[in-house]
């Protein structure tokens, strides 16, 4: 259901740009913004990393500690670190119904060519294991994850419990920054025939998504506000992982609206890299994938 | 001399065959049941004083019932989603084996207009994959209002519903009772119900301990359309659904050794029930055709 | 005689069966007297008049309910059905909020159109049984014969009928809970209800036979390769499944059961616990077991058998040979159960004679245990190879049917077989129609497949040669 009126004006007026910006489809708002946390960045073991700041060095330290080094290379979501660092875009303009209109996508080009090539590289390290879920990693040296895992990363490393924005890579004597998704939560409502059940809905939803029950949240779960009021809480400013976050956010571009089709394309080209299928490409077969990748995405925009 | 010669060799080969085959028997027990006692290990790893999620090692090194514990305490609705799991596992049982014992009697015994046409519609029916239709059952049980908070009724009346298509094995065991106790007791008098009840059923105990048997162990491990049905209502979640969704869950971290425990204590009640019927699984599977 | 005169055969049955109950019906009118010309509008005025109260009513009782539910509910889901549905869902802006209007529901209107089509079908058979029986009535009046009274009819329901008692409850579960929800979804699969065509947002409307075109057409958008390679595992899938499974429980049954071993009991019991825990659990563990930084992995590195980790699951290969295996350890415990039941009941003197003419244990078991073991389970053998075509669970719970690839269109991976890429596309695209496309697929091929077998069993059957 579309937000109109004065509960439109609450939403752009009370939350930070980036929340404002996902709440948005078209021209028209469409959900309330709760958090603005929704991105990702890297816990380490302090005890076995000792220059976060490089991802080569990274992921050499985790080799001789033989440590793990998880990132989710076969999700879209962690994937466009790689080629949002390079430079390549890959958007989609929807319009205010949720349909598909013009596919934004540079990945066939050489700086494509470039991101993949490091994926290809990180996932022939022998550390190298795909995977964001800290529960499901048995030996982590360092993991790119997001602030819900941040109790539990808390837990596995300990007293060697550190967070750092994203590395950066080098390729082809080029040295990049990851990049990659800003990502909000926002709360939907559900089409209503009837207008006062509407008018209550709305108002649950403002509720939710306001300062006061956002800083709960973080105070109980974690979860990083979005509400500008609540962000200048001195809690919130001193969180290690939102800091890291935060940090990170500044080289991200917010995510955006994705059609189904292209997590579950996104998922097939990580699948292959993880496979071994490119280990030995040329540059000229790589960019052949790229094209194929990029056509398929174009396609889903009609 | 000769033959002591033969005999001798033949024992020692014999000897060396089943030492053999002892050492190949000890091998399968060990890969057969090393992910059981792993998983058995794993569910007395506390949560609270080693890592609650996967590690690289299978025995604890600090045993606890921590996760038992826990999947007995206010936070978790283990116990009600056992409970509604063995709600309907016994539903089932019952209502499946009467429904299939009517079908299978009824084709067993009586050949009328339609039989074949009808024999040859189910066994056709039969061939579509059950995922199919599972939407379309999905909006049906909706506009009864048999999903979400009425999901465990919804699952046993689909469950049911189409239990009679399930009769092969029945209706193998009941064609060799031998028609001529029914038609001794037709000339008697007593009516085909009363034949039904009380001649035919008591002889055809095995295959009915067969078929509740096979319904009470199919809801422990029906994941795919418990969880469409009861999308979002998490009381109604049965077992293997709810145990799933804690692993599956990315935010759920070290719920791992939780899971194990939980999947050791579905697996024990179904475990005992196989054992003790057994025999009975055997005779029903092989349709009767091993009898005496 | 081949299946094919069969067939012909069954059609021409058909068509002269409602030859002649046209005929038939055609006779009663023109020879009944008034109470039965009625009885041709108001069902059950004849047995009414004739003082069989019971049926007249339920005839009277089904006709009033059907006009009942054609005039409120039924006509209008009919008449929707060539369009599916033109009125579509709109958001009306004007108010304080906005509110959503809803207008035709093309799923329901399908789901409702093909029940009503059902019913009229059933109303035109009861109809078709009133006139009988009333043509029965007559030719009984003719003959001097007594009506059936009302307590008769219950009393038969319970003898002769007993049969037809007990199958009225299943029957009506079948159709509404299988008959209907197929027959629903065959139609779907010429329609084009997929993630952009959801009801009650948006309207879906019939395609004819573009999705059919669009599983078997060969290009990179195209789900034609990519629905070949799925077909393929699936039928290489079931084949090992089925045969290595049966075999090699066969062995171990053998095994256990040779004379000289000890502790029988123990070993089949030792199996057989694997059976009873529920797979969900035991799979998903098996699974993390291999994982790139599970245990196997782990302690192979760790004594020193290999320098990196053996990727498992992420190599197409790898993982569906290790599925195999996998499936293996679920179903020996199964097959060995059976095996043993089966074993047990070869009577012994046929091994003695064959040993006194010096046959040695392979001989044996090619010419006395193989064939009784075929003989017996043959059938089983069938059902457990149309069963593994759509074994969901075991590859579901392993890897989901990852690894996708670039190679794989609609989100199937290597390991998927046509089951659980049709739940895929259900649940995770809600791609309806392709799904309901795949399900028809699935179909033929168990049906195909089935039929071959079922032409080859009877020779198997032979149990003359058996002797």
């Amino acid at each position: 259901m579309e937000v109109i009126g004065d509960y439109a004006n609450f939403v752009s007026t009370s939350n930070d740009a980036g929340a404002v910006g996902a709440a948005t489809m078209g021209d028209a708002i469409y959900a309330f913004p709760v958090t603005s946390d929704n991105g990702y960045f890297m816990y380490y073991d302090k005890s076995v990393v000792t220059d976060p700041t490089s991802l080569e060095k990274i992921v050499a330290d985790c080799e001789a500690a033989g440590k793990g080094f998880y990132m989710e290379i076969n999700s879209g979501w962690y994937q466009t670190a790689f080629f949002f660092a390079t430079g390549c875009q890959l958007t989609y303009d929807a319009d205010s119904n949720g349909k598909f209109m013009k596919a934004n996508v540079t990945y066939a080009s050489d700086n494509g060519v470039k991101a993949l090539k490091k994926m290809i590289e990180l996932s022939k390290s022998p550390s190298f294991f795909n995977g964001s879920a800290i529960s499901n990693a048995t030996n982590p040296g360092a993991i790119i994850d997001g602030t819900w895992d941040s109790g539990a990363a808390k837990e596995v490393f300990g007293d060697n419990y550190a967070c750092a924005k994203l590395p950066t890579f080098t390729v082809d004597g080029e040295t990049f920054q990851f990049s990659g998704f800003g990502g909000f939560k926002l709360l939907g409502l559900k089409p209503q025939t009837d207008t006062n059940k509407a008018v209550v809905c709305l108002e649950l939803a403002k509720y939710l998504s306001s300062a006061e029950v956002q800083l709960a949240r973080y105070n109980e779960v974690g979860w990083g506000p979005s509400n500008m009021e609540a962000q200048a809480d001195s809690a919130v400013q001193s969180d290690e992982a939102l800091s890291a976050l935060a940090e990170q956010l500044a080289f991200t571009i917010p995510q955006g609206q994705y059609p189904n089709d292209y997590w579950t394309l996104a998922t097939a080209l990580g699948d292959d890299v993880i496979a071994d299928k490119y280990d030995n490409a040329s540059d000229e077969e790589l960019m052949s994938v790229l094209e194929e990748f990029q056509a398929t995405c174009e396609s889903y925009a009609q | 001399m000769a033959k002591t010669n033969k005999t001798r060799s033949k024992s020692f080969h014999n000897k060396v065959s089943n030492t053999i085959t002892y050492i190949v028997l000890i091998l399968m027990s060990i890969i057969w049941l090393f992910p059981f006692v792993g998983l058995v290990f794993q569910s007395f790893r506390s949560y609270a004083t080693e890592y609650g999620g996967m590690v690289s090692y299978i025995i604890p090194k600090a045993f606890s019932w921590d996760n038992y514990a826990y999947l007995f305490s206010e936070e978790c609705s283990f116990v009600r989603w056992y409970l509604n799991t063995l709600i309907i596992a016994f539903s089932v049982a019952v209502l499946n084996t009467i429904m299939i014992l009517c079908v299978a009697y009824a084709l067993s015994r009586s050949r009328f207009k339609g039989r074949n046409f009808m024999m040859q519609l189910w066994l056709i029916l039969g061939m579509f994959p059950g995922f199919l239709t599972m939407i379309c059952l999905y909006f049906l049980l909706k506009q009864i209002g048999l999903t979400q908070a009425g999901a465990i009724p919804g699952l046993i009346l689909v469950t049911v519903a189409s239990a009679g298509m399930k009769y092969y094995v029945s209706k193998g065991y009941l064609d060799t009772v031998p028609k001529a106790l029914d038609e001794s007791a037709r000339i008697d008098g007593a009516s085909n119900a009363r034949i039904a009840l009380t001649i035919i059923l008591p002889l055809a105990k095995p295959i009915i301990i067969y078929t509740a048997l096979e319904a009470f162990m199919a809801p422990w491990c029906d994941y795919v359309f418990a969880s469409y049905v009861a999308f979002g209502y998490s009381d109604s979640y049965n077992v293997a659904v709810a145990l799933q969704r804690w692993v599956w869950t990315n935010d759920y971290q070290g719920f791992f050794t939780r899971f194990c425990a939980g999947g050791v204590l579905v697996a024990i009640p179904v475990t005992i029930l196989f054992m003790c019927l057994q025999k009975y699984y055997v005779e029903g599977v092989t349709g009767g055709a091993v009898k005496g | 005689m081949g299946k094919e005169s069969k067939l012909s055969a069954n059609i021409q049955n058909m068509f002269s069966n409602i030859g002649k109950n046209v005929k038939e019906i055609g006779v009663t009118f023109t020879e009944g007297d008034w109470k039965t010309k009625v009885s041709f509008l108001i069902m059950g005025f004849g047995q009414l008049m004739h003082k069989q109260f019971l049926r007249g009513i339920v005839f009277l009782a089904v006709e009033i309910l059907f006009l009942y539910y054609m005039i409120s509910f039924g006509a209008k889901y009919l008449a929707g059905i060539p369009t599916l549905g033109t009125t579509a869902t709109y958001v009306d802006k004007s108010g304080v909020v906005p509110v959503t209007v809803y207008g035709d529901n093309s799923f329901l209107i399908l789901l409702y159109g093909i029940l009503t089509i059902f019913v009229i079908i059933a109303f035109v058979y009861l109809w078709r049984v009133n006139v009988r029986q009333n043509r029965q009535i007559q030719t009984y009046l003719a003959q001097g014969r007594k009506l059936p009274t009302s307590k008769e009819d219950l009393y038969s329901l319970i003898n002769e009928n007993f049969d037809k008692t007990l199958l009225a409850l299943p029957n009506l579960g079948v159709f509404v809970f299988i008959i209907l929800p197929i027959i629903f979804m065959i139609c779907v699969a010429f329609t084009n209800f997929d993630a952009d065509h959801q009801p009650p947002a948006a309207l879906f409307s019939w395609t004819g036979f573009a999705n059919f075109k669009n599983l078997f057409s060969i290009g990179s958008a195209g789900f034609g390769s990519t629905f070949f390679t799925v077909l393929g595992w699936t039928l290489v899938w079931a084949f090992f499944a089925t045969f290595l499974n049966y075999f090699l429980g066969m062995g171990v049954a053998i095994m256990i059961n040779k004379k000289g071993i000890k502790f029988k009991k123990l070993w089949r019991t030792i199996l057989v616990m694997t059976i009873a825990i529920p797979q969900f659990v035991s799979l998903l563990y098996v699974y993390k077991m291999f994982a790139n930084d599970g245990l196997v992995n782990g302690y192979l590195l760790k004594w020193g058998l290999i320098d990196n980790f053996i990727p498992f699951w992420s190599n197409a290969t790898y993982a569906r040979i290790l599925i195999i295996i996998i499936n293996v350890w679920i179903g020996i415990p199964y097959m060995m159960l059976m095996a043993t039941g089966i074993l047990m009941n070869i009577p012994e003197d046929l091994y003695e004679s064959a040993r006194i003419d010096g046959a040695n244990g392979f001989q044996m078991f090619m010419k006395i245990t193989l064939p009784y073991m075929l003989f017996i389970t043959g059938p089983y053998l069938l059902t457990s190879f149309t069963g593994n075509l759509n074994n969901f669970n075991v590859i579901f719970l392993l890897t989901q049917g990852n690894p996708k690839s670039m190679d794989l269109v609609g989100g199937a991976g290597y390991t998927d077989l046509l089951i659980t890429w049709l739940y895929k596309l259900t649940i995770n695209d809600t791609n309806y129609r392709m799904a309901a496309v795949i399900g028809i697929m699935v179909f033929v091929v168990t049906a195909v497949i089935s039929l071959v077998v079922y032409r080859i069993l009877p020779s198997v059957k032979d149990e003359e040669g058996f002797q």
